[in-house]
């Protein structure tokens, strides 16, 4: 499988094996650190993107001058569906409130909406004093109650857990019955938070906007999907540059590395051209040093990516999220685009192993236009 | 009966056997993770959310401005809450929010 | 065919301190046939190494050619020249092998561009090693070995390709007499088979020849004629 130029390349590595060890480990860290650093961000924004596409096309609030208002059901809805291109209504009773560990969405659930999704994994919907919780929410009691805070202070008591690969999206949302959730965010009987709206085409979400405005007789604020995308996309760009920013000091350490490896390969040129006069040609020493590298800088590459995805999209993602964003019981379901994750590792790849590959057949460009006499004359007595 | 060797060609061959086996079995790890990248998952979470008429990830915790990105100021997060602290809002938060929220904790200005 | 080595006007000059050059080859033209031992003589720095290193292909000269088989070599572009140096085996005066090669590596060196699988380059230097008999330390490594061991392996070295053109400097510098014996006899083998061989040493060696040569010797710049 191998020739005998290939076999004598290791052979090579072999002369200085340490330094050619250190070398790949040094690159494989790099390598891991560095995409996993840039990956990760990537992934979160690519899953992201992916299941955004599945949110409503457009949400409706009511809003006076100091903000958001409760929207009166009845009259919403008939005013939304009043509207050519509008597909469904959907008024959603949603709000924040205290947990005991922190602030948790509370949403009521509409008696139609539940079962399609949580047929399989639940048998009943949650009834007066009952809650359905997300992944991320403990309960503290052993009894399975969880008590919040918001308009009034109720405890309740745990009937299931949403699936665990929904986190990305439940992680903290606690389901209650319509009423407990109106209760405890302090909305008036028949008033809802918001609507949820579908368009019929996607296109539509920017042009239906003023027709929406128009036919509601109070002042309503509309976001689109593509706005809450665009906001995402910005916040986690910013995450990516401050990401990158991080890799300064692997790129430096790369840099050293790098003149480290020119400075020693510089040294060797005596050798290159010993070679050269044991008749060896200029693309004989080309080739060496190219499958020289290659060895030291293939399995590196496989090496850091393999460790990269692990830590991303594999079973590292949960110590990766609790460390760079804190997320200490929410498992992240990253999905792999593949263009995405593969611009990124040809990024990483291309910034550590090209000036690596570069420091090497440097001296053996170099030393294809020397004389060789003057190469040898480098070694001085051997 | 051992060979004896006079030079290191056969350990080399074998070094890049192994280095073939590294690179191969990365490349297969890579290929797993990368086929069994949560397909399920996108799907169920897809469903939960045209279900539940979900518009919120939750990747930064509940309280955070940019946990609801279409209400960046935080008004709403307020005003269903009448109960909460006041949410601490300024430009370097967001940022580090983006980066590293701290779970479920929430920064107030009283 | 018969091969052979012309010099036609061949000169060389270094440029030393000062910016001046300094002439160590002037206008040599002599031709070097195949067959025979050639010796090129001469005190120490007379360009003995100089003129092998300008035929060998290592060194371009100043002016005049090198000329092989009707071809100027000397001429040749840097990938043509590669190509020449493969058909020459050279042993170095100060033998210039590998240091972290085993002695049997150092052998192999010449044969590993060639497309020869390992086993064949293995046999072929192993059959080198034993030409020299220094088999029984092929697995040292090259700088464990005596100055008269590494000379041998040297030796090994440029003849494991069995070339056409041999430029051996100084090959028994740091031998015995017997070693040194054993040795030129190894070279004197070689012109049986048609190559040309040509040796830069020290006129202590002309009484000890195993056989006839054309001695040259080189001074001033100048190579002259001695003697069949």
């Amino acid at each position: 499988m191998f020739n005998t130029l290939q076999i004598w390349a290791f052979r090579d590595i072999l002369r200085r094996p340490f330094e050619s060890l250190l070398l790949a480990v040094t690159l494989t860290f790099a390598i891991a650190t560095v995409g996993t650093l840039l990956l990760f961000p990537r992934a979160v924004y690519d899953t992201l993107t992916v299941v955004l596409k599945a949110t409503p096309s457009i949400i409706l609030r009511q809003v006076d001058p100091t903000g958001w208002r409760p929207l009166p059901i009845r009259e919403s809805v008939q005013a939304a569906t009043s509207v050519i291109g509008v597909v469904s209504v959907r008024p959603r009773i949603w709000g924040m409130v205290n947990g005991p560990d922190g602030p948790l969405t509370v949403m009521g659930v509409q008696q139609e909406g539940l079962p399609e999704i949580l047929a399989d994994p639940l048998t009943r919907l949650p009834a007066k004093g009952q809650a359905i919780v997300g992944w991320g929410i403990a309960s503290h009691d052993p009894a399975g109650t969880l008590p919040l805070e918001g308009a009034i202070r109720q405890t309740y008591q745990v009937i299931h857990r949403l699936p665990e690969q929904t986190s990305m999206f439940t992680h903290d949302l606690v389901l209650l019955n319509p009423l407990d959730a109106q209760q405890l965010i302090g909305l008036p009987q028949g008033y809802a938070s918001d609507l949820a709206i579908d368009v019929f085409h996607e296109d539509e979400q920017d042009a239906i906007l003023s027709d929406l405005t128009a036919a509601f007789p109070w002042p309503v604020r509309c976001v689109t999907r593509r706005q809450s995308a665009g906001i995402y996309a910005g916040g986690f760009n910013r995450g990516r540059a401050l990401g990158a920013i991080t890799m300064i000091p692997a790129v430096l350490a790369m840099c050293l590395l790098v003149a480290v490896n020119t400075r020693k390969s510089m040294g060797r040129q005596s050798d290159l051209g010993i070679m050269k006069a044991m008749g060896w040609t200029t693309g004989d020493i080309i080739r060496l040093h190219l499958y020289r590298d290659l060895f030291v800088c293939l399995p590196s590459v496989a090496l850091g990516s393999c460790l990269c995805f692990f830590l991303v999209y594999g079973p590292g993602a949960d110590g990766l999220a609790g460390f760079f964003l804190g997320w200490d019981t929410l498992p992240p379901r990253l999905y792999l685009e593949t263009k995405g994750a593969v611009t990124v590792l040809l990024e990483v790849a291309g910034v550590m192993v090209a000036p690596v590959m570069a420091s090497a057949l440097l001296p053996a460009l170099k030393a294809a236009t020397a004389d060789v006499h003057e190469l040898i004359e480098g070694a001085g007595r051997r | 009966m051992m060979q004896v060797t006079y030079d290191r060609l056969d350990k080399a061959g074998y070094g890049l056997w192994a280095i073939t086996l590294v690179t191969v079995l990365a490349c297969v790890v890579i290929t797993l993770l990368s086929l069994d990248t949560c397909r399920d998952a996108r799907q169920i979470t897809q469903r939960a959310i045209q279900t539940l008429a979900l518009t919120t990830p939750t990747i930064i915790p509940s309280g955070r401005a940019l946990r609801n990105a279409d209400t960046v100021k935080p008004a709403i997060d307020l005003r269903h809450s009448p109960h909460l602290p006041l949410i601490h809002f300024s430009p370097e938060d967001l940022v580090i929010s983006s980066l590293k929220p701290e779970t479920g904790d929430i920064r107030s200005n009283d | 065919m018969n091969s052979k080595i012309t010099c036609r006007n061949l000169s060389v000059a270094f440029s030393g301190e000062n910016s001046r050059t300094r002439s160590v080859l002037d206008n040599i033209n002599v031709t070097f046939p195949a067959g025979k031992m050639n010796i090129i003589t001469g005190p120490i720095g007379a360009g003995k190494s100089t003129l092998l290193h300008t035929m060998a292909g290592l060194t371009r000269p100043t002016s005049g050619e090198v000329v092989v088989n009707d071809q100027a070599v000397s001429r040749w572009s840097g990938a043509h020249r590669d190509q020449w140096r493969r058909q020459a085996g050279i042993i170095f005066q100060h033998c210039h092998l590998l240091h972290e090669l085993t002695v049997l590596e150092n052998i192999m060196l010449p044969l590993i561009p060639l497309g020869h699988t390992v086993s064949h380059c293995r046999s072929q230097s192993i059959a080198a090693l034993k030409q020299v008999a220094l088999f029984h330390h092929a697995g040292r490594l090259a700088n464990s070995l005596s100055g008269g061991e590494r000379q041998k392996t040297a030796i090994a070295r440029a003849l494991v390709t069995q070339p056409h053109f041999i430029f051996a400097d100084e090959p028994t510098a740091h031998m015995d007499a017997e070693n040194s014996r054993q040795m030129m006899e190894l070279l004197y083998h070689c012109t049986g088979r048609n190559a040309v061989v040509i040796v830069a040493t020290h006129e202590s060696i002309l009484n000890r020849l195993p056989g006839p040569a054309l001695c040259y010797r080189l001074e001033n710049g100048a190579l002259n004629h001695l003697t069949d």
